[in-house]
């Protein structure tokens, strides 16, 4: 029996629903005993960080890492990830996806599967000397030249697969909706460009910035200015329970003022960072994030 | 191989370290197990290397997970600036030329297991969680306290805790490398060490 070009097509995009829909599962799967810090240290992970600057990002979360299983190279297993990520609020640390890594060399291949899945890995090197910045974990071989860098030999190559809904893909880089979830928002089913800047602007009500606004926060804690950053986050948290309140009750017209007035605050943040950025190319970095991210176009993965 | 570069704050250090570990143990993880556990030119095996880094870094953590007021009471304060990481190592390597005695942190003496690859995977663990577990105290430390605070160095006397650690990461770069130029020494040197031997090949 011959199969038809429409028939093929369909096949194949049944294999990859069913391919993907079991890597969430055996996501969950990993995921699911690993219900607070405690039992998370107790298998292994700690919370990834440099130093005192701690990783929570807006379309990430909070990566918690077993450096062990990263360094030891073992091919992936679906049930012990390299990674596991959670959204932080409150107390509590929800979980919403995991990531698996290989260590390649810094010519090597990217891989292009999870278990048979196609999907789309990413990279990350140490980049040593990046004028400007010093050492940096930048996103590949690539990335690290292009800033002027020396990458370190190995890269880590790395797939997510989120275990809530991502309207970007279930391996995808990103997932934008993570900033609703954790201010109690409704998300949107399509987000587009205003969309995920209001996440952005949302993440740091609740403690989530961009990588280099980290580090300019850690830097204004070392130079004594990291007060003029609170109050503007201050500000960003005062909105939350509004924009709530505002959803709730349906009035779409003050939600819409507030969604505005929470991306002034934000573009007010934003120039903050870049007024207490220790040096242009750190300021120039957190530009280049920032347009990653709430990009149409950036890490759409099927 | 084996860069450092000159990291000063606390974060930096910590990423140093990492990268240089990620870079150490894929380096290590490419040699074959009976060459991990062979002795380099009468000197130490790379296992032997691995296992003194781990017992020189295991101290460290244990003292930066300590009250800080019995660092003080027991070694007292550090006053001024710290050095920076090439003043570190430059004192470290002129330390080192005028020759020292025993070494406390050396691996003691052990015959290599029957399974050599579990005893290997277990070095390479040990190894690995004393520097995650440096990493991550690292993170306990602001800057000020890094300079306020000392430890005693068996060569060098008291450092500060940032001293310390800018120590602690030239210390496994330096070994690590030490691995590799043997290794190079060694693989250049083969032919004429196997003709030695006569073993030469017909096609040697």
């Amino acid at each position: 029996m011959t199969m038809t070009s429409p028939t093929l097509l369909l096949a194949i995009a049944l294999n990859l629903v069913q391919g993907t829909d079991s890597l969430v599962a055996r996501a969950k799967d990993a995921i699911r005993p690993l219900v607070d810090s405690a039992r998370l240290v107790q298998a292994g992970y700690r919370p990834l960080a440099f130093g005192p600057v701690r990783d929570l990002t807006p379309f990430q979360g909070q990566h918690w890492l077993t450096f062990q299983r990263i360094v030891a190279n073992e091919p992936v297993d679906l049930l012990h990830p390299t990674f596991v990520m959670y959204l932080p609020v409150r107390d509590s640390l929800i979980p919403v996806g995991v990531a698996y890594s290989r260590r390649i060399g810094g010519t090597a291949p990217v891989p292009t599967d999870l278990a048979g899945t196609p999907t789309e890995w990413h990279t990350h090197v140490f980049c040593r000397n990046v004028p400007g910045e010093g050492m940096v974990l930048a996103d590949g071989v690539e990335d690290c030249k292009d800033r002027g860098g020396t990458p370190t030999p190995q890269q880590i190559a790395m797939v997510h697969t989120w275990i809530i809904a991502n309207p970007d893909g279930p391996n995808a880089h990103d997932n934008p909706t993570l900033p609703f979830i954790a201010t109690g928002l409704k998300s949107p089913a399509h987000p587009t460009r205003d969309d995920r800047l209001f996440a952005v602007a949302l993440g740091e009500s609740y403690g989530a910035k961009l990588p280099e606004a980290h580090r300019i926060d850690h830097e204004a804690q070392l130079a004594g200015t990291s007060q003029l950053l609170a109050e503007h986050r201050a500000a960003l948290r005062a909105l939350v329970p509004q924009l709530r309140d505002a959803e709730k009750s349906g009035d779409k017209a003050r939600f819409e003022s507030l969604r505005k007035k929470t991306i002034t605050s934000w573009n007010a943040l934003l120039s903050t960072y870049h007024a207490l950025a220790p040096t242009p190319e750190i300021a120039n970095r957190l530009d280049i994030e920032l347009a990653g991210l709430i990009s149409d176009a950036e890490h759409r993965y099927p | 191989m084996f860069d450092t570069g000159e990291p000063a704050r606390g974060a930096e250090i910590a990423r140093a370290l990492l990268a240089l570990h990620v870079e150490s143990t894929a380096y290590l993880d490419g040699l074959p197990t009976a060459e991990f556990f062979e002795t380099q030119v009468t000197k130490w095996s790379p296992a032997e290397h691995a296992r003194h880094l781990h017992k020189s870094v295991r101290p460290l953590v244990k003292a930066l997970a300590l009250p800080r007021i019995l660092l003080r009471l027991r070694f007292g304060a550090h006053r001024g600036a710290s050095r920076k990481f090439s003043e570190v190592r430059d004192a470290y390597r002129a330390r080192l030329a005028l020759g020292y005695g025993a070494n406390p942190y050396a691996p003691s003496p052990r015959d290599v297991p029957a399974d050599a690859d579990a005893w290997r995977r277990d070095i390479m663990r040990r190894w690995t969680a004393s520097v995650d577990e440096l990493g991550s105290a690292i993170g306990r430390w602001n800057e000020r306290a890094l300079d306020r605070y000392r430890l005693p160095h068996p060569l060098l006397g008291a450092l500060s805790v940032r001293e310390m650690l800018l120590f602690t990461l030239y210390h496994n770069a330096h070994h690590v490398r030490l691995v590799a130029a043997r290794r190079s020494a060694r693989v250049l040197d083969e032919p004429r060490r196997r003709q030695a031997q006569g073993w030469t090949s017909s096609k040697e």
